[in-house]
């Protein structure tokens, strides 16, 4: 808030002042360094000639250029329609998690709503006690979503800490006012959701979009349990498994072995730049909302 | 307001009692008798079955194909009228998945492929009946794993069960190395400084110390040389291959990597519990402490290891692999193979590693399956000299070319194709199940990756050990297990600490009774004799 008036201020400021404010740069730079730096390795690594990465030589620019990574990962077919199944995941599952979430948020953060105490102590039991591994597979079974892609949308539908927190946003945030006006023009709680507090939750569903968007792209262990057929793998899966078809075998001749070695190291860079490149280019776009919803909460405790 | 809440607790209560009931009633009333329709199963001669039947396999792959896809199963299923639907899975995440198949009773009707199953599945789901004994149908059904069988009946006797049942096939490879820890020397280096290989540990060190002082490798810079260096890392005893369990040959003692030997009258012994451990030990600590052991040697990984070898600035002097081509790449014309040190007994030693048996659980059979026969039938086919062969080195056409008298050589490959992948486009290869013989490898021409294998082998031959002083690949009882890995937890990691440290900081004189009084309170002696008592039953069986 302050931040604008700063650079007007300087002038009146004592050279304590100025001399602080120097030092606060210089922390907030290395700072930001030390977390743009190891993304920067990456990239550069992932060019590298693999013997130089291991040696320490690789430090601000690759070394024995070569894209045998990420020729390695794209020549495998799979994994365009394993992108394609991680968007469908992505988009249709975060849209099911947020209106789901939405929906159940509302009427818990409505003190006067008559099984409140009780839903949510259901809903909180789950949060530290879970069915376990077995039973889940077994009812995944018995529902027959078994090896089908509603697994991978429906069995993460609700994640609690996110119900938590669009609870305590809506309960926070909307007046208890606005529902009485609303339902003195006549709004069924039906109409109250939808007109009201929807519009007015952006902030938070954003937020869990973020979460739930996050979680669907970097879901690995559903899909290692619960889908048999490749056409269904999620991208993470399929990058897992170039990742270790890589490892030498020890059957082929002296070459295959070095050049997978090579390849193996180089495909491991790949395989972060490739996963994580569009969670860093949406990103962006959402932190400005994001940065809104954490100080907000901050500031109202 | 409580009245209230414990009403609405009681009424969800039951509303959850009531979804879940039918749930669990559900899953008894299901298994609708299928009509058993009989199967005739050709007893010799090929298709097994003149009409086709459909069994579902378990496998898993390192090399992400799905056996569907692969044309040695598809030539195979025109071949046998046996139909396979593949439940395939990837290498990491398979140990849940298996769990959950095994816990949840939806099994398949077999388990397909390399490690598919582990020692602990086979001897806990055998005895619970889930995996069926082959014994039988072994004797009856599969004539070219029996063949194996009765020329090296040791193969019968590892896969073999506490219970004498078999429940799982092995896979056999006797391409694999008897040596898998090498001692290579850097020969430019010896030549530079006037040197020779050594042959005592007083050469040894002379030479290592040359190294250390001058610059060996003529850059200028007398400082950038590692004279020795090995990788032993504590965490995880399977990366100890490239360790120095060879080198306490040197001191008339063997090690190993679970530090199991067996002596000249057949008893087991715990090296860390004798004296030429100690002796070597005390060694190894000096070259340390005099600077001649690379300071990574406890935690660098592979990677940074190899990377050490390949360095083009030729900076390592001796190391230990288990290939001097693959593991030194564009740096292996420096470097010579040497012979052990001859030790205290005037005799040279080195280990012995019988891993041609690549694992004992590559195909099981549960009690789901109808007409077992069938696919004993239909794996007995991987085990024919010819087929194995083709599983492991890739199909006749694809990587091998047969030419005149029935033998083999790998086919020069297309621009750009690596042997390996090659294999895994058509072939299961390493993940599949065969057994590849002596008798069929005089078959094949040796492409140079197998020749040095063979080659390295055969240098290593006048001093490795005989194989019974190694303590062999067997099975365990599932109460064995259980005691064992009770016991193994404290006893491994105190004495790969203490191995580590008294290497590093020295010291083994001074702690070595402290040392043996604090195993004995780990129970050292009922450890060893659950591993004495598994061998004296293995040698009976």
């Amino acid at each position: 808030m302050k931040a604008g008036n700063a650079f007007k201020a300087f002038k009146n400021q004592t050279a304590g002042d100025i001399l602080f404010d120097i030092f606060n740069y210089l922390i907030l730079i290395l700072f930001t360094l030390s977390i743009l730096y190891p993304l920067y390795f990456i990239i550069i690594a992932s060019f590298s000639d693999p013997v130089a990465i291991n040696n320490g030589k690789v430090l601000f620019k690759p070394m024995g250029f070569n894209t045998l990574g990420y020729q390695r990962i794209f020549e495998n077919t799979k994994i365009w329609n394993a992108y394609g199944n991680t968007i469908f995941y992505t988009v249709v599952g975060t849209l099911i998690n947020v209106s789901l979430t939405m929906m159940i948020a509302y009427p818990l953060s409505r003190g006067n709503f008559f099984a409140r105490n009780a839903i949510l102590f259901f809903v909180m039991f789950t949060m530290y006690f879970k069915g376990g591994m077995i039973p889940t597979f077994l009812w995944m079974h018995q529902l027959n979503v078994y090896n089908t892609r509603f697994v991978m949308l429906l069995l993460p539908a609700i994640n609690v800490f996110n119900l938590i927190i669009a609870m305590n946003f809506i309960r926070n945030n909307i007046p208890e006012e606005l529902y009485e006006a609303a339902s003195l023009d006549g709004y069924s709680h039906i109409r109250y959701f939808l007109n009201i507090v929807l519009p007015l939750s952006q902030t938070i569903m954003i937020v869990l979009i973020l979460y739930y968007g996050v979680a669907h792209w970097n879901e690995f262990m559903n899909g290692l349990i619960y889908l048999r057929d490749e056409k269904y793998y999620p991208l993470q899966l399929v990058l897992r498994a170039i990742l270790l078809q890589m490892q030498a075998s020890g059957l082929g001749d002296v070459d295959s072995i070095i050049e997978q070695q090579k390849a193996a190291e180089l495909i491991k860079y790949g395989v972060i730049i490739v996963s994580t490149l569009p969670v860093l280019v949406v990103y962006p776009f959402l932190q400005k909302h994001f940065t809104k919803f954490a100080l907000g909460g901050a500031v109202k405790g | 307001m409580k009245n209230r809440f414990m009403r609405t607790i009681l009424v969800l209560t039951a509303i959850m009692a009531i979804a879940v009931i039918p749930a669990f009633s559900g899953g008894k009333t299901e298994s609708p008798s299928e009509p058993t329709s009989k199967v005739t199963v050709n007893k010799t001669g090929l298709p097994i079955v003149d009409e086709p039947i459909t069994y579902e396999l378990a496998a898993n792959t390192r090399k992400n194909k799905n056996f569907k896809n692969l044309e040695y199963f598809q030539k195979l299923e025109a071949k046998t009228n046996v139909l396979i639907d593949w439940n395939m899975s990837p290498e990491d995440g398979w140990t849940e998945k298996k769990s959950l198949l095994f816990a949840s009773n939806i099994l398949p009707d077999a388990f397909y492929g390399q490690d598919i199953l582990t020692d602990i599945d086979i001897i806990r789901y055998g005895s619970e009946g889930l995996l069926i004994p082959l014994n039988d149908l072994i004797d009856e059904y599969a004539p070219n794993l029996k063949a194996i069988f009765d020329a090296k009946p040791h193969y019968r006797q590892q896969i073999t069960a506490p219970d004498g049942n078999i429940y799982s096939l092995p896979t056999i490879n006797e391409l694999n190395p008897t040596t898998h820890d090498h001692l290579f020397i850097n020969k430019n280096w010896l030549k530079n400084l006037g040197l020779e290989i050594p042959n005592t540990t007083e050469e040894f060190e002379a030479v290592l110390q040359a190294f250390k002082d001058y610059d060996a490798n003529g850059n200028g810079d007398p400082n950038d040389e590692i004279p020795f260096t090995f990788r032993m890392n504590a965490n995880d005893p399977r990366n100890r291959q490239q360790g120095l369990q060879s080198l306490f040959g040197t001191f008339g003692q063997l090690d190993d990597i679970q530090h199991f030997i067996v002596d000249d009258s057949g008893k087991v012994i715990y090296t860390p519990t004798t004296e030429p451990y100690r002796d070597a030990i005390r060694w190894f600590s000096s070259l340390y402490q005099k600077g001649l052991i690379d300071k990574e040697v406890f935690t660098h990984n592979a990677n940074v290891y190899v990377a050490k070898i390949q360095d083009p600035g030729d900076i390592v002097g001796m190391w230990l692999g288990w290939s001097r081509s693959a593991t030194a790449a564009k740096n292996k014309e420096n470097y010579v193979v040497m012979a052990p040190l001859i030790n205290v007994n005037g005799e040279r030693l080195w280990r012995t590693v019988e891993a041609k048996l690549l694992s004992k659980g590559s195909f099981a059979i549960t009690n789901k399956a109808k007409n077992p026969e069938v696919l004993i039938r239909w794996i007995d086919q991987s085990y024919e000299g010819v087929t194995s062969l083709e599983i492991c080195q890739g199909l006749i056409g694809r990587t091998l070319e047969e030419i005149a008298d029935g033998r083999f050589q790998h086919m020069k490959l297309p621009q750009g194709m690596v042997l390996d992948t090659m294999i895994h486009d058509y072939s299961p290869g390493n993940d599949g199940t065969f057994a590849l013989m002596e008798d069929t490898i005089k078959r094949l021409n040796l492409n140079a990756n197998l020749v040095e294998r063979r080659e390295l082998d055969a240098f290593y031959k006048p001093y490795n050990v005989p194989s019974s002083n190694m303590y062999p690949n067997l099975f365990f009882t599932e109460d064995e297990i259980e005691k064992i890995a009770e016991l193994q937890t404290d006893i491994e990691s105190y004495v790969t600490q203490k191995y580590a440290s008294w290497i590093v900081s020295g010291g083994v004189d001074r702690e070595w009774d402290a040392f043996q009084k604090k195993l004995k309170d780990m129970r050292v002696d009922e450890y060893i004799k659950y591993y004495s008592d598994a061998y004296q039953r293995y040698l009976g069986e």
